[in-house]
């Protein structure tokens, strides 16, 4: 498959569970091989400009710290979840930006055409470096839900015989 | 007399709140309130300075570079440590560049739907558009067939009934003018625009690795090897990469962004009458052209009171400057009352609820030897203007011209101080970045020329205490952090960042901040539907990112799993 595909981490790396988006992109580049046309990116908190990394890209796969869920939980939200109502209507801006740069990449560009986010209920958001302890746990079956999206759409991963160092800098 | 309270104000980031009393159909008084607490900067203390500017740049994620560079600047002036040319014109490129797509952004992606009817364009002549593009400028892309398809999206958009971001629009308000075919002009652009911003972010991810966040800066200069026949460095190659960008992005910024705003302003010339506030402005220099920052292409300073007299500092490290900047705590919930300088600031929560007459708000009110101060395009390009600074002359000249013209009657640049300036005072920053973008390449590469490859010097922490000051004029404004390194460890660090001058609320004295003053005397038509509050807050580009970042789990996943 030659899709191009993009898997970015989102969050703030300085609020505690927020950062497990860019934890994981981080944790999947140091221990997983991709394809050339997959790329793992920690994108951090790109507000709209979201928007410039979606349009390039066929698929895309953002992983994102979850609140208003039970905790220890993982959801998987297709274009749909992502969008839907949800421009303007609330103060959380986070997903506000999220269906907004869907939308005008689509509308710009008719890309990315498949989008999925992948979540895993935080426990503290407080300013702070570190996922809290029970989130950390559940860290290896957040990448196994990556990986299986990738899968499902015939991406070849393979797992590095010899892992880089994780990169997370912040801790 | 009506109270209204006006949420998600910010279509970046949703954490101002805007109170207004409205009376008679005009606003009598307002607040501004930043719902999100904003002592992020405390995450660098304890920490390597040489660090710093890595956590620096995650305070937010649309603004991650100009974080970056204020930050390293801040210790490189605490050590009094002189970079090196080619580094002073690489990060140089980097800023322009980011200010350009973040302009850009703000126009067409963040604020034109103010001003732009989207759901006239089904009705657009696409004929007469593309003519009334072509009257504009050169631009190769204003053809037919760029209306028709534009025209098509909107069309399949409001058919498919999934309305997206058009959904909220006050469309069909009786403050929207603009004729369906100039609708349709701006709306293409703003389709063509991603393509663009997308060309200026690459320039910024050739020197500093991927964005968002940059990896080349370093304390005292940029860890960008230059060697012209090297593949692994700065080479040959990649600078005429960089310069082939620059000649797509410039004219785009010339030909579309620039025309557009002074046609849509031309059109609206009585948003030059609103929007003011806060009279007194304040503009760091920036674009430094030598290693000891003694002479910048982008003039700084203070005018007060409207007037046109440019007084302060000439360079960000003058003592004025240094001296001149405190954060009065009165009405933020902050402990503490009086107001601090800097570095001797302190952050520490005392949160009360909203109090109209107590504290309302996490943004500290800074203050300028005690007065506030409109910080952003306005207050460059009328610093820039009445210096005598012949770019930001001639750029802005043409733009009243051009809005003149289309206004039929004269503008002038005392009309800037306005809800409307602040666009046009944008475009005219965009088109001189655009023209110094080719000049500082050229720089760049003459400095390599002439044999000079050195980017970095290593920073030395001395034993005992020092204090630095980095400033950067950020797309929204002047940005300082301020940082107090004892023995090689930040001790204090604070960040006084463009929308805590702008959205500034009320100091000791009761002055307001730019956002309260400006919306005084705003028209309201409609209170249920306070578009002209959101057009005078948008003018600002307000930014209040630094925070958190979740997915709200309201909508329906198409799988959940309990982690056992």
């Amino acid at each position: 498959v030659s899709h191009r595909v993009l898997v970015a981490g989102l969050g703030n790396v300085l609020m505690g569970d927020d950062a497990i988006g860019p934890y994981c992109a981080r944790h999947l580049m140091a221990h997983y091989q991709f394809p050339p046309q997959v790329e793992v990116a920690d994108l951090g908190t790109p507000g709209l400009d979201l928007a410039l990394h979606l349009s390039a890209v066929d698929v895309v796969l953002l992983i994102d710290a979850l609140r208003g869920i039970e905790q220890d939980t993982i959801a998987v939200y297709d274009r749909a979840a992502l969008c839907d109502g949800r421009h303007l209507t609330r103060l959380d801006t986070h997903s506000l930006a999220v269906a907004e740069s869907i939308f005008i990449a689509r509308l710009a560009g008719d890309r990315p055409f498949d989008v999925r986010l992948i979540g895993l209920a935080g426990v503290s958001f407080e300013h702070g470096t570190r996922l809290s302890p029970k989130v950390r746990a559940r860290i290896p079956s957040l990448i196994q839900a990556v990986l299986a999206e990738l899968t499902a759409r015939n991406v070849r991963w393979t797992r590095r015989a010899r892992p880089l160092p994780l990169n997370a800098w912040w801790e | 007399m009506a109270r209204v309270s006006i949420d998600p104000v910010t279509r970046i980031e949703g954490h101002l709140r805007i109170d207004v009393q409205v009376d008679g159909g005009s606003i009598r008084d307002a607040w501004a309130c930043c719902t999100m607490w904003r002592g992020i900067e405390r995450i660098i203390v304890g920490r390597d300075p040489s660090e710093a500017w890595f956590f620096a740049q995650r305070f937010c994620g649309v603004c991650t570079t100009v974080h970056a560079t204020a930050s390293v600047r801040a210790v490189e002036d605490a050590l009094k440590l002189e970079i090196p040319p080619n580094a002073q014109f690489i990060r140089n490129l980097i800023l322009i560049h980011h200010a350009l797509h973040d302009h850009v952004v703000h126009f067409y992606h963040l604020s034109a739907l103010d001003w732009v009817d989207i759901m006239t364009i089904p009705k657009a002549d696409v004929v007469k558009a593309a003519s009334t593009a072509q009257s504009l400028s050169d631009w190769t892309r204003n053809s037919r067939q760029e209306m028709k398809s534009a025209q098509d999206k909107v069309i399949g958009v409001a058919k498919s009934g999934q309305l997206g971001l058009f959904a909220n629009g006050y469309w069909g308000h009786p403050a929207m003018r603009l004729s369906p075919e100039v609708n349709l002009v701006a709306f293409a652009h703003y389709l063509q625009a991603l393509e663009f911003q997308r060309k200026a972010n690459q320039v910024v991810a050739i020197f500093g690795g991927k964005t968002p966040h940059i990896q080349n800066l370093t304390v005292g200069g940029v860890a960008n090897a230059i060697n012209l026949d090297s593949l692994a460095t700065l080479n040959t190659d990649r600078l005429y990469w960089i310069k082939s960008l620059i000649d797509e992005v410039v004219p785009f910024i010339h030909q579309v962004y620039f025309p557009d705003v002074c046609v849509v302003a031309g059109s609206y010339p009585e948003w030059f009458a609103y929007g003011s506030g806060v009279k007194n402005y304040l503009a760091v220099p920036d674009l430094p052209r030598d290693s000891r920052a003694s002479s910048y292409d982008l003039p700084g300073g203070v005018l007060m009171d409207a007037g046109s007299s440019v007084a302060g500092f000439k360079t960000a490290a003058d003592q004025p400057f240094r001296d001149a900047v405190t954060e009065d705590l009165t009405h933020a919930w902050y402990k503490g009352n009086e107001a601090q300088h800097p570095w001797k600031g302190t952050t520490e929560a005392e949160f009360t609820d909203f109090q109209e007459k107590g504290k309302y708000t996490w943004v500290k009110a800074p203050r300028y030897g005690g007065k506030p101060m409109q910080v952003g395009p306005v207050a460059n390009i009328l610093v820039g203007y009445h210096s005598g600074h012949a770019l930001t002359r001639k750029w802005t000249d043409l733009a009243l011209d051009r809005i003149s013209s289309v206004a039929g009657r004269r503008i002038t640049v005392n009309d800037l101080q306005s809800t409307m300036g602040r666009h046009v005072a944008r475009a005219i920053r965009a088109a001189m970045l655009a023209e110094l973008a080719t000049e500082h390449w050229t720089a760049l590469l003459n400095n390599i020329n002439r044999g000079d490859a050195a980017t970095h010097n290593p920073p030395q922490f001395p034993r005992g205490e020092i204090e630095g000051v980095g400033t950067h004029e950020a797309p929204r404004g002047t940005l300082s952090h301020w940082v107090v390194v004892d023995r090689g460890v930040v001790k204090n660090y604070q960040a006084v960042v463009p929308t805590t001058w702008n959205a500034s609320p009320r100091d000791k004295d009761g002055h307001p901040g730019p956002y309260e003053a400006s919306l005084v005397g705003n028209p309201v038509a409609n209170a249920e539907a306070p578009l002209e509050v959101l057009r005078t807050v948008h003018s600002f580009d307000p930014c209040m990112a630094c925070a958190c970042h979740t997915f709200d789990a309201a909508g329906r996943p198409i799988a959940q799993m309990k982690i056992l």
